[in-house]
Formats: C-alpha cells, structure tokens, sequence
C-alpha cells in the first residue's frame, strides 16, 4: 500500500527533526567549546568524557540526584491518586458549585507560578517547612493537582456512561466503580498523567530555587541552574549536566511507554 | 592615584570598632549562630569562588571561634533571594548587593543595609581606593541620593570593558594596536578586506551592545556630562568625597530633580550615528544580532574575528583559548592623546545587612575581602581586583598583562566610566531595546536619542 | 464532527436522595482540595493581595495599598499590551501547530498499526522531555548564522538564510516553531492514550461502510479524542500565554521588543526593575484572560461541564 509508505516517511522525519536537539546536546557534552562553535555537527575529535565527569562532582549532581527521585516519586503517586479522586467528583457527579469548583482547580494551571511562589515562600516560612523536601513535595502536588483534575475528569468522562451504570446496578459503591472499573477502564491516560507529572517534577527549577536556600534540598535542575553560571563559558561541561538530567526520563519514558504501547498492540479495548 | 596610598594598609583594629549609635543596625534574630559568619556573592566558580573562600579559611585562622561560610550565586538569584531573605531574618552577615537601584538603593530605604563610613574611617578604605570609584557605592543616609554621602559597600574586585585581540591574525595581516578611533576604523576595515570576521560580539541576548555604544559615547563625552547622567543630579565636578566628610550628606539635589544634562545630547545622536556608520561599512561579525554574547566569545577564542568587544572578567577564557596569541587593548580616543571613558566601574560591592549579629566582626572581615592578601590570591586568579596593578605583577605581552596596564592607565586618568542601563531605574530593557533597532535599522540616530530622553525623563515624574 | 459519536457521552449520575449521597463529591473532592487550597490557593491570595500594593520586592516597607493603581497603570502602559499582542500572536504556533503535529503521527501509528510503533513513539515524544532552559539554548546553536548546521544547510542548497532570532520579522515566528518543537510531544501522549479508549468495533463498523484511513479517521478517531482535543488545546493556551523560558534562553524580548510577551514583561517588572507589586498585576491579569479562555476552549468542544 503506497499511503503506508508515506506515513512511514512521515514519521522517519517527525523522529528526526525531535531527536537532533538530543544529539546535538549529547555531542556538545563531548566537546571543547571551541570545537563546537566550529560546527555543531561535527563528530568531537576525541570525545571529553571528563565533562561528565566535572558536571557530576563538581556539579553535586548525585545529591541532587537522589533528592530528584525522592521527591518525583513522592509528588506523582499522590498527585495520580488525588486526581482522580477530584477528576471522578466531577465527572460523575452533579453536584451544587460544581462549576466553580472546576474553574478554581484551573487556577493551578493559569497563574504564573513566578508570581506565586514569593507569597509561596512566606507562607511555608511560617510552616517551618523552608529547607526541606517537603517544601517541594507539598507544593508540587498542588500544582498538579490543576492538570491532574482537568485530565481525569476528561477522562472518566469519556468511559462509556452504561458501564458505571451496570456497576451501581450490581451494587458497586461509587468508591468501588471508581478503584475497581474507572481506573484500570483509563489506565493508558492514567500513565500518561503519571508520566507528566514525573517530567513536569524532575524539570521544575523555580520553586526549589525560592524555598530551599540550603544546597542540600536542591534537585537536578537547580544543580544545572548553578552549574551553568558557573561555566557560562563551557556549554560541553553544560551539555553534560543536561545530559544527565534528561536520560533518566528517556528511561522513565521507555518504562511507562511499554504500558502504553501494549495497549496498542492488544488492539484498542473493546467498548 | 599613588600605589602606595593605594596598598598602605590600616593595622587590623582587633575587637571592637566604635560602631556609632547612629548606625542603623538591625535587631537580629539572624539564622546565624554565634561566632558563625555567613556571607553571599557571585563568585561562585572555583577560581574566584575559591579565592574568597581561602580569604574565609585565613580569616577563621586570625579569628579564633569565628567560622566563615560562603556561598556563591548567580547574579540574578543572588538579587532575587537576599532581600527576601534578609526580610525574613534569615540573611547572611555579609553580602555582596548590586549598585545603585538595581538592589542597592532599595536595601538601604529598606534598613536592610549597615553603613560602613565610620569603618572606612577606621580602617582607612578612603584613602586606598579611588575616590571616584568609591561614588558607585555611596547613597545618602535615607538612600535617596546616589553617588554621595555613606559609604555602603566596598569592591573587591573591578571591571573595565575593552577590546582582545588575536596577535596572530594582526601580524598576518600587518596590523598594529590602533591609537585613535579612526585607526581603530581603518583596523577593522582591512580585517574585513582580508577576509576576517573584523569587532565579534553578539547581542542576540542584548547587553554587549550597551557596552559597544558605552565605549563609542566615551570617546566624545565628558566625566561631568556622564557623572550627571548617571548620578541623576548636576556634578559640577568629579566626584572626589574627602575622607573627613563621610557622614554628612553633601547638599545634593533631590533625585526628583532630573539633571541638566540628558539623553537628547549631542555625544549621544554622534556615537548612535557612529554605531550606524560601523554596522553600515561591515566593522561587525556577520551574524551578531543572532549570536549570543557567550557564544560570540567562544567564537573568538577558538580563533574566528580579528577583535573581541568583552570585558575585564573574559580574560581568563580567552588566555584558555588563545594563550600566547592574545592581546588587549582600550578603546582609543578620537584624537591622539585625548581622553576615553571606559564602561566598567567596581565589581558587585560587599555589604553588611542589618541580619549581622556582629556587624563590627562583618567589618573586619570586609577589611580582610581587600586586604593585600586578597588582592595578591585575585591576580593569581587572572582577575582584576580593585585598586591599581603594582608593576612587578604585570607580565608584558600576555593578556592579562595587557589587561593590568591598561587599567592602571585608564585608573591614573579618572577614565572609569558607567554603564549606561544605571541611568534610570528600570532602564535596561528599554535601552537595549533602542540599541537592538538601532543596530536593526529600524530607528534613526535621532529617534534613538529621544526614545532614551522619553524614558529617562519619565523616570523623575 | 457529531456524526458517529462512539457510546453515549453522557456519564451517570449518583440518584438524588440521601444526605450522605449529596455530600458524596465532596468528599472525594476533600483531599485533593485541602492541599491545593493551602499550597496553591493561598499563595496566589496573597499575590492579588501584592497586586494591589505598590510594593518593591525588596522591602514590606513599601507595600502600601494602591487599590487599582497598577492595574491602570498596566492598561495604560505600551508596553503591556506590546507583549500581550505578541502573546496572541503565539497561539497558532503554541496551540494549533503542536496540536496538528500530535494528532497526525499519533493517528497513523494507531490506524494503520504500524510495525516499530514504540520506536517512534520514544522518537516523538522526546522533545517534551527536555528542560525548558536546555530547548532555548539547543535551539540558539542550531539556528546560529554562523556556526549552526540550520543555515548552514540552507546555504548549501543556494539560499540566503535570514539570521532568524535576530531577524526583526521572523524571530517572533521561529519562537513560535521552537514552542511548537517544544509542546507537540505532550499533545502526542495524550491522544495517543486517548486513543486507546476507543472502542475497536466503532472502526470495524466504519470498514465495513466502505470507510477509506481518512474518513475513519474524520467519523471515528476525531470524535472519540473530542475530550482529549480540549485538554491539548486548552493546555496549549495556557502555555501560549504563559509563555517564558525558551524567550528568556534565546531573545530576552528582542530584537528592539519584538519577542516581548506578558510573563517576560511581568517577571522583569517584578524582579529586574523592583516593581514587584506592578509584576503581581500583570500575572493576575495574565491568569484571569487564560482562565477565561480555557473554559472558553473546553465548552466549545461541548464539555457540558464546564
């Protein structure tokens, strides 16, 4: 079939034109500076692989590391479960103010999280929580809490209204259509929400950088944050932080992406 | 300047400095503990970051039960987090705070900030560095008049803008250091000619062009006309504060009062016209408005472009780059002999907040920041450190020696200039917007200047 | 786009009548609402409450109540509606493109099971991996007219590139390519989770109506992603407005103001020129318009909720 040629076309090039930032990113990490700016494709002479190692000592990168995962890990399991507690409220439920309450979940989404995080700052000044991982964890669970509830209210929407109703029918408390139907019904979406959550967590740099003044609490992005001024002028031992940020997600990525793509293969599920 | 006014050095006044009852010293709860003294800069590279941090290690040693802990930011968290945290009671004793509005300014209307006057007098900062540096750290006592009155931070560092050059590509093409501006243009022309990217800069992210129109406006201005500018108020002469006159706010105009001087001058339509006249014959490196100034840099050190617009703080990077083929040079005047003022100024001021538990062991360690201990460890580093150069530290042909002789000459001159987004608050996006369609062509040498005059006018309603 | 709406859209409703049912949402809405409430509502009160004070950012001293002050002064001020305008200016490229480019390749893999899907599943989706600082800066190099392969490549094949970011015409445009690079793999997850959820006999159906890959695509895959296709777009919106790191990492606002938008202008007010109660405003005013905006985007994809 000549269509299935051009789709693979299609998508040959959709790949490249995504992956070429990457391999740019990786092969600068490899370079000396001058190198680079003598073109940014050409293969490094004799790859540094020292930059990875200067960006992971003298970054701190493997504190930041694990802080990184502590808190990706503790920000997306709640954010997931609290969700699609708020998505299910309003999509199953007519419920007096429930407009209101949608529209004021929303505000997570909208406000410039520049703007808040100074009012954010004081507020866990008087919790007691600065300089510590809590005051990245509560904070971020929060603010997923905006797109989390958008997407499974779309979600839980969207499963057919005859098999909730065959659920209460068999006498399925709405806890129970919610844990044992909705959630395995949507769970393509519900790892592609985790999935976000977990790149939206790993990538923030803002709120660590105003809550924790102590480097001990600082995560990955903020490492580079520093790191980066610090050697302004060597973008190779730059790329190399970089890289050290966003393969961990390429692996996270892969993980998840087996769950969703076995769905495809299975064929789509039977409504 | 004598050098040795500039390195005589006051003995250390152990314990306790008079610290005057009308010192706006803070009731601090501070985060620090007793006998801990904390303090935030910049310097956050392992050179420099590690030159302050041995001045911490060495003070610690001549302090017994002081502990010194730094940290080094990025400028522009550094200004973001301190006044916030120093609100909050949980600042360092010791920070360094932008000049003027930038954060300076604020902080001291804010009573974040201690005044240093009566340490200078006791430990005799007055009359080791240059007066007309010195003014960059200076605001009245309620911190509206800039440029006059206390003293609020000392420098230990300083800054000059130039330009480097790659001495092999000058010797290839029988080139010579240019000495007048139109030798300067003739230089950049036969760079062209000669197939060679002639001035590299890039100003994709906007701030080398304030520094390529400073260096041009330089050379037609005048100390009084850019002293006023910057000031805000008329400076009839150059701004010299004798030590005795520290504390008492000189009887300057309001900063509601704007200056007679202003935006719509002569030097500036000529030196904007200049900067037309360059881009028109092809002085610049292709591509500049699309390259920034980092990558422009890179650029040059890995040898493309006869010229480098940088300043001071690049020396070190292009030394990696170029070694033995790099050289400095300043701006050259218009006519042989004449007088060019530089952009460049003091390095980010040290400042003690009202959070020092101990504002008199802050001081002292102020004291040891510009010490000659200090200034020794900063040369080593290849930086440049407030005050002149002694001559014995000054390789010549190299670089940095190049670095060092020109700023002790620029320094003898009173030819340290400003930068010119100080004029007004808020002024850096607003000048470098007109400095970006200038260079664009979108915009005349007039409308240039009464775009800036429009702004800077506004800024005293 | 009603045609064949797969299943009824319609979701069950928990029957009127107990006290303990009427309470029921709000119990599943409790949770999730004390935490964002405390960590998220609290914090943006207190930036409209800054919003009405003149304050500087760097000392309370100066956080006199100004009523409405700065919010005049924004609409008065050339400089806010210059960003604003550029802000609109970003939503085909934010919004629609990012959307196009997620639905095409997400529909192929799904429709004509294509053999190697997970490689180009990892493929496409990788951009939206990428931190926010790194695309600006990736981004600078490759579109460099001096040492990028962009113009590069274009100079080889005869053309006379323009220098793109710093092209007075063009930079606002090539932000836009980036933002779109940046955004598409978000929308490709979704639909492609989306995907997953509809029913495979809807496409058997449409076989054996003689539908050829487009027309099912048009009766069967557009309809069934209507719910998704509203999250993308009304996310799309929010990051068009809310647009910041890749300009801060390439134009900072230029050239002159050509690439200035709202959270720019907001953040530098704040931050770079002490006008922190000045900032506040703008942001607030920033995210009451996409506010309004998203509902508006998630009702016209008939979303009876909202």
């Amino acid at each position: 079939m000549p269509k299935r040629w051009i789709a693979y076309v299609l998508l040959i090039v959709g790949c490249l034109v995504a992956i070429v930032p990457f391999i740019i990113t990786v092969f600068a990490s490899l370079k000396t500076m001058p190198e680079l700016v003598q073109g940014v494709f050409r293969l490094p002479e004799d790859p540094i692989w020292d930059n990875y190692r200067q960006a992971w000592v003298q970054g701190r990168f493997g504190r930041f590391f694990l802080n990184s995962g502590i808190v990706a890990v503790a920000v997306v399991i709640p954010s997931v479960l609290l969700s699609a507690m708020t998505g299910y409220a309003f999509a199953r439920f007519k419920f007096r103010g429930s407009n209101l309450l949608f529209a004021y979940f929303l505000i997570g989404m909208v406000v410039p999280l520049q703007a808040m995080v100074v009012p954010l700052y004081y507020l866990l000044r008087e919790m007691g929580l600065l300089d510590s991982l809590w005051a990245l964890i509560l904070p971020q669970i929060a603010l997923s809490m905006s797109f989390g509830t958008l997407l499974m209210r779309q979600a839980f929407a969207s499963v057919p209204g005859e098999i909730g109703e065959a659920a209460t029918l068999d006498g399925a408390t709405s806890w129970q259509t919610l844990w044992q139907i909705m959630m395995p019904l949507s769970r393509p979406l519900i790892g592609t929400l985790a999935l976000l959550f977990f790149i939206w967590t790993w990538n923030e740099f803002l709120l660590p950088l105003v809550v924790n003044i102590d480097p001990s609490y600082h995560t990955l992005p903020l490492g580079l944050l520093y790191f980066q001024q610090r050697y302004t002028s060597n973008l190779p031992v730059l790329a190399a932080g970089a890289t050290i940020i966003f393969l961990p997600l390429t692996v996270i990525f892969l993980l998840f992406q087996r769950q969703l793509v076995r769905g495809l293969t299975q064929g789509a599920l039977k409504g | 300047m004598d050098r040795r006014d500039l390195l005589k050095r006051t003995g250390i006044v152990a314990g306790s400095v008079a610290a005057g009852a009308t010192l706006p010293v803070g009731v601090s709860v501070a985060a620090a503990q007793a006998g801990t003294l904390t303090f935030w800069d910049t310097l956050n590279d392992p050179i420099r970051g590690g030159v302050v941090e041995a001045l911490g290690d060495s003070f610690e040693q001549a302090n017994a039960g002081v502990q010194v802990e730094h940290r080094g930011w990025t400028t522009e968290e550094l200004t973001s987090t301190l006044p916030r945290s120093v609100e909050g009671n949980q600042g360092p004793d010791v920070s360094q705070v932008n000049n003027g509005e930038s954060l300076m300014g604020p902080m001291i209307r804010g009573g974040q900030l201690v005044s240093l006057s009566d340490y200078a007098t006791e430990y005799g900062w007055n009359d080791r560095f240059a007066a007309g540096l010195q003014a960059r750290n200076r605001y009245s006592a309620d911190g509206r008049v800039f440029g006059a009155g206390h003293l609020w931070g000392i420098s230990a560092e300083s800054e000059i803008v130039g330009f480097y050059y790659n001495r092999q590509i000058f010797a290839d093409n029988g080139l010579a250091v240019p000495t007048t501006v139109a030798e300067f243009e003739t230089l950049l022309g036969a760079l062209r000619e000669a197939g060679q990217e002639p001035l590299v800069f890039g100003n994709l992210d906007k701030w080398q062009a304030i520094h390529l129109f400073g260096e041009i406006h330089g050379t037609m201005t005048t100390r009084e006309f850019l002293d006023s500018l910057i000031y805000r108020r008329d400076v009839d002469a150059p701004l010299a504060t004798p030590a005795g006159t520290l504390g008492a706010t000189p009887a300057a105009a309001s900063v509601a009062t704007p200056p007679s001087v202003g935006f719509e001058d002569p030097s500036i339509v000529n030196a904007a016209a200049k900067v037309i006249e360059w881009r028109d014959a092809g002085y610049f490196m292709n591509g500049f408005e699309a390259t920034s100034g980092d990558d422009a840099t890179a650029l040059f050190t890995s040898g493309v472009g006869g010229v480098l617009l940088q300043g001071s703080w690049a020396a070190a990077q292009v030394q990696e780059g170029l070694g033995e083929n790099a050289g400095f040079f300043l701006m050259p005047p218009l006519e042989s002999g004449g007088t060019v003022l530089h952009v460049g100024g003091v390095g980010i001021p040290y400042s003690i907040t009202t959070n020092a538990d101990d504002p008199d062991l802050a001081a002292k360690f102020l004291d040891h920041l510009v010490s000659e201990e200090a200034f020794n460890l900063f040369i080593e580093a290849g930086s440049l450190p407030a005050g002149e150069i002694p001559a014995d530290k000054i390789q010549p042909n190299t670089v940095s020696g190049d670095l060092y002789t020109s700023w002790n000459a620029a320094l003898e001159a009173d030819a340290i200039g400003h930068y010119l987004d100080w004029a007004a608050p808020d002024f850096y996006d607003p000048l470098t917007a007109a400095l970006q369609e200038l260079l664009g062509g979108q915009m005349t040498a007039d409308q240039f200047a009464t775009t800036l005059q429009e702004f800077y006018a506004a800024s005293f309603a | 786009m009603e045609t064949t709406v797969p299943s009824s859209q319609s979701v069950p409703r928990a029957k009127r009548g107990s006290w303990g049912s009427l309470l029921e949402p709000y119990f599943y809405l409790l949770p999730g609402l004390l935490v964002f409430t405390i960590f998220l509502a609290v914090p943006v009160a207190g930036a409209v409450v800054l919003s009405l004070t003149a304050w500087n950012g760097v000392s309370w001293n100066t956080a006199a109540f100004v009523g409405l002050d700065n919010y005049l002064t924004a609409f008065r001020d050339q400089r806010f509606w210059v960003a604003l305008w550029h802000n609109l200016l970003l939503i085909p490229y934010f919004v629609i493109l990012p959307a196009i480019l997620g639905l095409v390749p997400a529909a192929i893999v799904h429709q004509m099971k294509i053999r190697g899907a997970a490689i180009f599943q990892a493929g496409l989706f990788l951009p939206y991996i990428m931190p926010g600082v790194l695309i600006g800066v990736v981004w600078r190099w490759l579109l460099n007219p001096v040492f990028g392969p962009v113009n590069d490549v274009l100079e080889r094949l005869g053309f006379t590139p323009p220098t793109w970011l710093g092209d007075f015409r063009l930079a606002l445009p090539t932000i836009g390519m980036i933002g779109a690079w940046a955004a598409y793999g978000f929308c490709y997850v979704v639909f492609v989770a989306g995907m997953q959820k509809i029913p495979a006999d809807l496409y058997d159906a449409a076989r054996l109506d003689g539908a050829n890959g487009w027309q099912e695509f048009l009766a069967v895959t557009l309809p069934g992603l209507r719910r998704e296709i509203a999250v993308v777009l009304s996310v799309n919106l929010i990051n068009a407005l809310r647009a910041f790191d890749v300009i801060k990492a390439t134009t900072d606002g230029g050239p002159g103001d050509r690439t200035s938008v709202l959270a720019l202008y907001m953040i530098n007010s704040a931050f770079g020129s002490n006008r922190a109660g000045y900032g506040m405003a703008i942001a607030v005013f920033l995210a009451v318009v996409t506010l309004v905006l998203s509902l508006l985007v998630l009702r016209v994809f008939g979303d009876d909720n909202a």
